[in-house]
């Protein structure tokens, strides 16, 4: 069994954070130690415009505190599946954001909605943590007491390009 | 790929609903968005502010507004669209992935402008 912790994650929640603030991201904790990633988009002035590569960035987040997180207990499959997506070539866009991306990788891995979808389909950081809260308030998690697997969804490849 | 005519429409739909909000897009952090985690008085006189704030897809933080009031200086770091250049008094700088900025010969008191407070530092 692996011994890797998916945790999804979001620095606002609710209709109190305005609609384009804020970020949301995923984590990885594996042997004692947690890798951060985040989609950005090159424009971003921390970060660096590396063209057509991936918008996929590790470790911007290390130091960030999130407002609602949930975590997530892999299985070998379900950790070879998320390897492959964070290998992907992925591109941000205002319909692809950091938001939608974090969702849909824990719908792919996982099987579980973490909703963000927002006004007009736009998903938003703020809506993810929100839908984040709610599924803790049913379902609690921790990173030591991860939602365990209960199926496992992770059999196709997700490919989006840039 | 989505139409841009279509994302431009959406956005201007957006803009109305949200503006009969009331929601308003800010240029300020608010309190809990923005953390002073030291403030140094230099050798040469000049204060070190180290700060912090939210991270963003959308915004960043290029530095401070520093101006001089009766009761003290207020300093008020400025929220950003990323595709702006934000003119401020104060421009962020970088040590060892630690934003700052430096405000020099400070006699007055010190006070942090956020969107809703003026708080005394």
């Amino acid at each position: 069994m692996s011994d890797m912790i998916l945790g999804i994650h979001s620095n606002v929640s609710g209709d109190e954070a305005g609609f384009t603030s804020g970020h949301a991201w995923i984590s990885i904790r594996r042997g004692g130690k947690t890798t951060v990633y985040g989609l950005w988009p090159d424009a971003h002035p921390k970060t660096l415009d590396n063209g057509d590569k991936s918008d996929i960035r590790v470790g911007m987040e290390s130091r960030s505190r999130p407002k609602a997180s949930r975590y997530y207990k892999l299985s070998d499959a379900q950790s070879k599946h998320f390897n492959a997506l964070m290998r992907a070539n992925v591109g941000w866009t205002y319909t692809n954001t950091c938001s939608a991306w974090a969702s849909d990788i824990v719908e792919s891995v996982i099987g579980e909605d973490v909703d963000s979808d927002d006004y007009f389909g736009f998903e938003t950081p703020r809506e993810l943590g929100k839908s984040s809260e709610e599924l803790e308030k049913k379902d609690p998690t921790s990173i030591l007491s991860p939602k365990k697997l209960t199926k496992n969804p992770a059999s196709s490849t997700q490919t989006s390009g840039k | 790929m989505m139409d841009l005519r279509l994302i431009f429409t959406l956005i201007a739909i957006f803009t109305i609903v949200t503006g009969c909000k009331g929601e308003v897009m800010s240029n300020s952090y608010s309190h809990d968005e923005l953390s002073i985690e030291s403030i140094e008085r230099q050798d040469n006189g000049s204060t070190k502010i180290v700060y912090s704030t939210i991270l963003e897809t959308l915004y960043y933080c290029p530095g401070a507004n520093v101006t001089e009031k009766k009761d003290g200086i207020h300093i008020e770091f400025v929220r950003c669209p990323i595709d702006d250049l934000c003119n401020v008094t104060h421009p962020l700088k970088l040590e060892n992935d630690k934003e700052y900025i430096v405000i020099e010969d400070v006699e007055k008191k010190l006070y942090l402008k956020t969107k809703n407070d003026l708080i005394k530092i």
